[in-house]
């Protein structure tokens, strides 16, 4: 096919996409100027294309369809609804010739006569509708049943999605995927070419020449790799401009009137995904259009507005896109679903009766699930919820289900922004990475297996996670691998969450690291082993591969509604017996004693590295997330492993870490406590599973080693210019609790450091000084009677500064 | 097929030939990581730039006997099929040449795991040689297939 005859085509099916809408807003409203002018633009120009080409049948047709409308536009006949459905008609079948066109197909021959002569009928003899609700805007577009000769034509008629530029003011230019493709991976290309290059700059120390340039050409990369992945995006607009037309279509179809309110056509996501849940979509808005939404005067028996509401709309929140379909219908019925689930076995009269509403609700996702009893040639094509959730979930994402009954149902569908991109975290099993979706990713848990009450029934394997059994998989096992003396002592577990809320434990032996990951697909062959769902490349360059969660917990037979639930302790109940118990958490410390800290003062389990610990001055001190803060607990000897863990303790201002061996588990002070009055540090003893254990008393400890809450307003000190003042003088005036500030923005309070001859000019010269002023000189021996400072006399300047200080909150405040 | 270019490699001893056309690339080879549970003549993934490609043991996707004890070229053969690109281990890469010829029979065949793999045999200038037929090749030997269906 020649370029031009693909642009024709390209051309048409644009301007009819973005027209779609606008067909069944003028046929709610014939009168409508702005959109007669529209259809009559796209009609006139497919006529005029056809000029170009020999295609006597589409210019015939288009010529007609242009008459009519030309003949409304010049007052000459009044719009009616059957010439609405006759021109409706015209347009259908140029959309079938185009794709006839574009197939290289015969179209076949006759019929265009009819359609034509449609035009002419009179209005009289056509007209059958109901109430008319007038049009509302472009975006809401009421529908309703009339007897025209239109073919359904259903989402067909949309043809390839292509961009849709409605608005038609940003200039575009039509691109092929694959050049689009071609430059993404040219782009990660590029950034794992960079780090590359980082890595070896790093190596090779700081070079100012070279790391300038080196930093401008990263943000210059970010931009671009940002600007790129725009390209890939796409309005989900596209995707709703098909749906008035197919929601008009199937309401006809099915005789009931509906109207459908669409919001957040601007939200933007890849265009791929787009095609993922275009048929998602659609079924679900047959659905609710065939199930869901009452006929006319059911509706009007049960005191509603006889035109149903259908709401489709798009939200975008972080990385994902939340698209919610309700419709104002008879909502789900609780107990046909019940009594269907039972009898296909998907659930027992026990399990039932424990099943809260929205877990009965949720039932229609399963496998094998429709609760139609008559099966109509609008829903019901063989294509259950389940095909839908099953899609939704190969991409990521996620539908629920709400409905109040006769107020109507609320379908809501979770999917990433991109296909590409998400959110990974890398763990480590047999001496292999491995990365896992983030967003199935509930709780990391490290602890000793006697901890997490570790424990095989037959093949299975479960844990205790707070007080539930949950199941756990090795993931060394799933995988084949050579077992871990490490990983079976002491697990790190990853609490999986699947989209059916089954949560399940992944044993793996550590956890590497965890951020955005492109995703790219694996072979057939690969992906056949249903373990893996694509494969990522780590910042290094090493490919890893992306786990398929819900398929390898499918295949543990790990899905499944009744069975976690059979497995829940009974904790709420016997948390309701007992009386409230105070918490606290039981560790060893260095010294091999098994200890415990109230809980309500840990703030969280820390891992520091080793090397992040300074012990040079009298109290260690370790740094965390940027923050110096004081550390208790090291042995005295030098730390043999190259982590520790640490608790963090909080009294609401003050922080301080305590190092401990190992970190046990939160426990329940059920016993006495028995106060050890020789022991300062510790509040009192108690048995905690028949083992004594010292519980670490607060109070001593804060006031031990709590460093001082840092003033909420520190004073403001102006330093002299020049490169001392900035590197030897500013850290000790930090140090003494003072805040650096530059002249133009230092309140009126702050103190100000000048050198003695600026002093003197600035005294000369009548310019302002700040009211406290200490000022420097150069000379070590003073002059008699001065009030200078000799500038490396420290003690006297931290005198002064602190006399300054004392001097200052009054006014600050 | 005359005149056509084709990539001529060793596989378990065997003079080879790919269409140079199929062939993006001959790339050294880094470090693989291993797909476990995959199947045998998957040795799983390399990158290739930000590309990820799946490494094919040419030897062991024919399923020829005792195909780990033949040697390994430190260079792989890229190809592409279906959209997704592959390295194909063999035990050397010899040279390119040019067709002379078509691809035909021998009288008796190749053995059937040579059958299924093989276009025919093609003269080049260089002598004979067996044309891979890449998706066949890339099917993996029928045996492991079939447990494979049985697994899943």
């Amino acid at each position: 096919m020649d370029d031009l005859l693909a642009d024709f085509i390209a051309e048409t099916r644009e301007m009819l996409e973005a027209s779609s809408g606008e067909l069944v807003a003028w046929e709610a409203d014939p009168t409508d100027r702005a959109r007669l002018d529209a259809i009559f633009r796209f009609v006139h120009t497919v006529k005029g294309n056809c000029g170009f080409f020999d295609f006597p049948r589409l210019a015939g047709l288009s010529h007609a369809a242009e008459d009519a409308l030309a003949d409304c536009r010049a007052g000459r006949r009044e719009p009616d609804r059957a010439l609405v459905s006759a021109v409706l008609a015209i347009i259908d079948r140029i959309v079938q010739m185009i794709d006839a066109i574009e197939a290289g197909e015969v179209f076949p021959e006759g019929g265009d006569e009819a359609l034509i002569a449609g035009l002419d009928i009179s209005p009289d003899s056509a007209e059958t509708g109901g109430p008319e609700e007038a049009g509302t805007g472009s975006g809401t577009a009421p529908s309703q049943g009339s007897a025209g000769s239109l073919p359904p034509s259903g989402e067909d008629q949309a043809g390839p999605a292509r961009r849709s530029d409605a608005a038609a003011a940003q200039r575009t230019i039509r691109l092929p995927v694959e050049l689009l493709d071609r430059v993404m991976s040219g782009v990660s290309d590029m950034v794992l070419a960079r780090n590359d290059l980082a890595h070896r700059l790093r190596q090779a120390g700081t070079q100012p020449t070279i790391d300038g340039p080196f930093e401008r050409l990263t943000t210059i990369l970010s931009d671009v790799r940002d600007a790129i992945t725009r390209m890939r995006m796409q309005r989900i607009e596209t995707l709703f401009s098909a749906l008035p037309r197919l929601v008009r279509d199937l309401s006809a179809e099915l005789g009931k009137q509906v109207m459908v309110d669409l919001d957040g056509g601007d939200v933007e996501l890849d265009r791929e995904m787009i095609e993922t849940i275009r048929d998602p979509l659609t079924h679900i808005i047959r659905n609710a259009i065939d199930h869901g939404i009452e006929a006319p005067f059911v509706r009007l028996a049960g005191g509603k507005r006889e035109i149903g509401l259908l709401a489709i709309a798009a939200r975008q929140s972080g990385n994902t896109i939340s698209i919610v379909i309700a419709d104002d219908g008879r909502g789900l019925d609780e107990e046909r679903i019940a009594a269907k689930a039972a009898a296909t076995g998907l659930l027992t009269a026990q399990d039932r009766a424990a099943m809260p509403r929205e877990r009965v609700l949720n039932l229609i996702f399963e496998p094998g699930f429709s609760t139609a009893e008559t099966v109509s040639n609008v829903s019901g094509r063989g294509v259950g919820l389940d095909v839908v959730r099953q899609n939704l979930e190969k991409v990521g994402g996620s539908i629920k289900v709400a409905s109040a009954p006769g107020q109507g149902t609320t379908f809501t569908l979770q999917i990433p922004l991109t296909l590409s991109i998400i959110a990974g975290l890398t763990v480590e099993a047999g001496g292999q990475r491995f990365a896992i979706p983030q967003s199935y990713v509930e709780e990391i848990v490290q602890a000793s297996s006697k901890v997490l009450d570790f424990t095989r029934m037959g093949e299975t394997a479960l844990v205790t996670f707070r007080g539930n059994r949950v199941p756990c998989l090795m993931l060394g096992e799933v995988l084949g691998l050579p077992p871990c003396a490490v990983a079976a002592k002491e697990p790190t577990l990853v609490m999986l969450r699947l989209a059916s809320g089954d949560l399940f434990a992944l044993a793996v032996e550590g956890i590497h690291s965890h951020g955005d990951i492109v995703v790219k697909p694996l072979a057939p062959a690969v992906m056949r082993s249903g373990l893996y769902a694509g494969s990522t490349l780590l910042d290094d360059g090493t490919p890893v591969l992306l786990l398929d969660v819900a398929n390898i917990a499918a295949q543990h037979h790990l899905v499944s509604d009744t069975r976690t639930r059979v497995l829940d302790l009974h904790d709420s109940d016997a948390a309701a017996g007992t009386e409230k118990h105070s918490r606290a958490m039981l560790f060893t410390d260095f010294a091999g004693r098994r200890s415990a800290v109230r809980l309500e003062l840990v703030q969280r389990i820390e891992t520091a590295p080793a090397s992040a610990i300074n012990r040079s001055a009298a109290r260690a001190r370790v740094v965390i997330d940027g923050m110096i803060l004081p550390l208790i607990g090291l042995p005295d000897e030098p730390l043999a492993q190259p982590r520790v863990r640490l608790l963090r303790l909080s009294d609401g201002t003050c922080e301080l870490l305590h190092a401990v061996r190992e970190v046990e588990d939160a426990v329940e002070l059920t016993e006495a406590l028995t106060p050890v009055p020789e022991d300062p540090m510790v509040e009192a003893m108690t048995l905690i599973g028949d083992t004594p254990v010292a519980l670490i008393d607060a109070h001593a400890l804060f006031a031990c080693y709590g460093e001082p809450p840092v003033a909420a307003v520190r004073p403001a000190c102006m330093l002299p210019d020049g490169d001392w003042a900035r590197t030897i003088l500013a850290p000790l005036v930090s140090a003494a609790g003072y805040d650096i500030a530059a002249a133009e923005n230092a309140g009126a309070a702050a103190v100000g450091i000048v050198f003695e001859d600026v002093y003197e000019a600035a005294e000369a010269l009548g310019r302002p000084l700040p009211p406290r002023v200490i000022r420097l000189r150069d000379q070590p021996d003073a002059p008699a009677g001065a009030t200078t400072i000799y500038r490396y006399d420290r003690e006297a300047l931290l005198a002064a500064l602190a006399a300054a200080a004392r001097a200052a909150p009054g006014e600050a405040a | 097929m005359t005149g056509d270019l084709l990539v001529i490699a060793c596989i378990a001893g065997r003079r080879c030939a790919f269409s140079a056309l199929d062939v993006k690339s001959v790339i050294e080879v880094a470090a693989v990581t291993p797909i476990p549970r995959a199947p045998i003549w998957i040795a799983g993934i390399t990158a290739l730039r930000s590309q990820a490609l799946t490494v094919i043991d040419c030897r062991r996707a024919i399923g020829v006997a005792g195909a780990g004890e033949w040697p390994t070229d430190h260079r792989a053969i890229v190809v592409a099929d279906g959209g997704h690109s592959y390295a194909l281990l063999v035990d050397g890469i010899e040279d390119i040449t040019t067709a002379v010829g078509e691809a035909g029979q021998v009288p008796g065949g190749f053995g059937p795991d040579w059958s299924r793999i093989a276009t025919g045999m093609i003269e080049t200038m260089t002598g004979p040689a067996l044309l891979i037929d890449l998706s066949a090749l890339l099917a993996g030997p029928e045996t492991a297939r079939h447990e494979i269906e049985h697994a899943a």
